[in-house]
């Protein structure tokens, strides 16, 4: 079953053989589909938005010259999201190979982090948080969170050991909570 | 703290997985452009060979022109003589300084139109001015001669005619007078009209010629380390076998004398080269892309599956028998030399040649553990855009008849400079082939 949105005519198979054709037309049509999803994929990837619209660009880029490589057999979204994820990490591996991990200076206490305090926070906050992660950790923590990928394929992708992806993990996770609770704090402050 | 940890994983999964967040409107617009300039910079690039082949044609088109235009508008001493007013074709001679001499147009019943310039000579007298007296001494009996040797139509008049005393040779420019006479004719005229009913057609075979061929060529490498202590030329040279390749065209020949002629024109040849099975591996490419790496002869491609998009460094796939090919398109320039024996004219020829890339592809089936995919690299890293070789060759021609005869000539063909450059190994290519051809004269 093709599938097909509220703002698009065309199926997503007919949509894509007109991108492998060279259609600008709908290429564009690909992009304005999937260019939100992608963009909230590069935002967490990235350190901040114009990073992210860079890595934006290239994939899109690339997802265009290779797009006559999709075999309509799996998910598009799937495919191209494996291509953002791609761009994001050869910019990591090109940029930030040599930088030093760096430790983020957290004055809050080590709190329990309550769902629905967690809630109260916007998406936008969670993905600041995210982007405020040092690079390797950032890597890391999307790899495992949200690629769903094994400390092993980290490791290989970002060409270090199994157990400094484990411990890039672990760090992550401690400075994702301390910065949660830092905003949890700051909102029950506004509250009272 | 574990636990809780965990639940981070979770909760920022969850919070922001299929968010949406639109970005920036320009973002489009720069992809917009970026795919503009790809495409424009690889339409040039297709195009630049037919400008090439486009501006060859209107060369040979344009000396076709030139060579058609002097012959029905001959530009000889004669005729410059013509134009500064030295005229002194047969009919003015007669009718102005030689009133005595006979007149053709009155003898014969039409005009008659001579060539060029007549020239006699004499090998007792020897110098062309005593030539030239004799001629305007002569230019009676002369004439008659020549109209006894070049025209068949009804000739009148008080001249003797025997024509058993003329013969021309070869090339039909020289005809022997009874006695110690000859009339050398320099730059036939064409034709000669009687009377507008009987057209003398004095033919003469054009210089120019055209040659369509087709050549099966045996094509080898020399490949060269660079630099020279490197070990890559052997493994490549062992890893790729040459398969049959060919090349064929159209050739125009210029005869510049009886031996000598000129050729030149268009070809075009496609080289095929068997890669053996082999591992490759990913790296990173020019822009920082890591992609899988696949090394030839002439240069290296990526590759990019679709079941492997994000490839690490050292990450390796298996390729199996790979096709190589390589389209060029040549314009050769060569110098000829011809002996003619009867029907059969031998030669030897040898030249330089344009060869102006216009393909150059790895065909691949590759893969990994449990996926595979064919795959077309059309962009070969370090392959030159043009490369200059060398030919040699000696052939054989049977003329069929006045205007075809086919020819076969087993050619040499060798690289002056290496077809790829910024590449560990220089590739120069030869072959061996064995040109077989028709020739239209015109």
């Amino acid at each position: 079953m093709p599938l097909k949105t509220d703002n698009f005519l065309k199926p997503l198979n007919v949509l894509i053989q007109a991108c492998i054709d060279g259609d600008r037309h709908s290429q564009s049509q690909l992009y304005e589909l999937f260019a939100p999803t992608m963009f909230v994929v590069c935002l967490r990837y990235s350190a901040n938005r114009e990073e992210a619209e860079e890595i934006l660009q290239e994939g899109f880029l690339k997802a265009l010259g290779f797009i006559h490589q999709f075999r309509f057999a799996g998910s598009f979204e799937g495919w191209i999201r494996k291509i953002m994820v791609n761009c994001a990490l050869e910019r990591y591996r090109s940029r930030h190979h040599l930088r030093a991990v760096t430790n983020i200076e957290i004055t809050a206490s080590n709190q329990f982090c309550d769902e629905d305090i967690i809630t109260q926070l916007s998406v936008k906050e969670l993905l600041k948080m995210v982007q405020l992660l040092p690079p390797a950790y950032r890597m890391v923590f999307n790899l495992h969170v949200f690629e769903g990928m094994k400390h092993k394929e980290i490791a290989k992708h970002l060409g270090i050991s199994e157990g400094t992806s484990k411990s890039n993990l672990y760090d992550a996770r401690v400075i994702l909570q301390k910065l949660v609770a830092n905003s949890v704090s700051t909102v029950k402050l506004n509250f009272v | 703290m574990n636990e809780n940890l965990h639940n981070i994983d979770r909760l920022f999964k969850d919070a922001i997985e299929g968010h949406k967040e639109v970005p920036l409107l320009n973002t489009w617009e720069t992809i917009n452009e970026s795919l503009n300039k790809t495409k424009t910079s690889s339409i040039e690039r297709g195009y630049n060979w037919l400008r090439i082949a486009s501006f060859s044609l209107v060369l040979i088109l344009l000396s076709l022109r030139i060579h058609d235009l002097r012959s029905k508008f001959p530009l000889s001493k004669f005729s410059m003589e013509v134009i500064a007013g030295k005229d002194e074709r047969p009919d003015r001679i007669n009718s102005e300084k030689n009133k005595h001499l006979p007149n053709y147009a009155a003898s014969v019943p039409g005009e008659l139109q001579i060539g060029k310039s007549t020239i006699i000579s004499n090998p007792a007298s020897g110098t062309k001015d005593e030539e030239k007296q004799q001629v305007n001494h002569e230019k009676g009996s002369v004439n008659d001669n020549f109209m006894n040797s070049e025209f068949n139509g009804p000739v009148t008049g008080s001249s003797q005619i025997k024509p058993d005393y003329f013969s021309t040779n070869d090339a039909g420019q020289v005809i022997s007078l009874p006695a110690d006479r000859k009339i050398l004719i320099v730059n036939d005229p064409g034709k000669n009209t009687a009377n507008g009913s009987n057209e003398l057609t004095n033919k003469r075979s054009s210089r120019l010629s055209a040659i369509i061929f087709f050549s099966p060529d045996f094509p080898f490498y020399r490949l060269q380390n660079d630099p020279p202590d490197n070990q890559p030329a052997n493994d490549i040279k062992n890893a790729e076998k040459p398969d049959l390749s060919t090349t064929t065209g159209i050739m125009v020949d210029y005869k510049i004398n009886g031996h000598w002629s000129l050729e030149s024109g268009l070809s075009y040849s496609n080289t095929i080269i068997l890669i053996d099975p082999k591992t490759i591996y990913a790296e990173k490419d020019n822009t920082g892309s890591v992609k899988y790496r696949y090394n030839a002869s002439s240069g290296y491609g990526y590759l990019l599956p679709s079941f492997s998009v994000s490839p690490t460094v050292g990450d390796s796939l298996y390729t199996f028998t790979s096709t190589h090919t390589l389209r060029y398109l040549n314009i050769p320039m060569a110098v000829k030399y011809n002996i003619q024996k009867g029907k059969f004219i031998l030669f030897a020829s040898a030249g330089v040649s344009t060869n102006v890339l216009l393909q150059g592809i790895i065909e691949t089936l590759v893969q990994d553990n449990s996926n595979n995919e064919i795959e077309v690299m059309n962009h070969l890293h370090g392959l030159k855009k043009i490369y200059f070789s060398g030919s040699a060759s000696i052939g054989a021609e049977y003329k069929l008849n006045k205007n075809f005869s086919l020819l076969i000539s087993p050619t040499r063909r060798f690289a002056i400079n290496s077809i790829n450059k910024n590449v560990a190994v220089k590739s120069y290519p030869n072959s061996v082939g064995i040109v077989t051809g028709i020739r239209f004269q015109f």
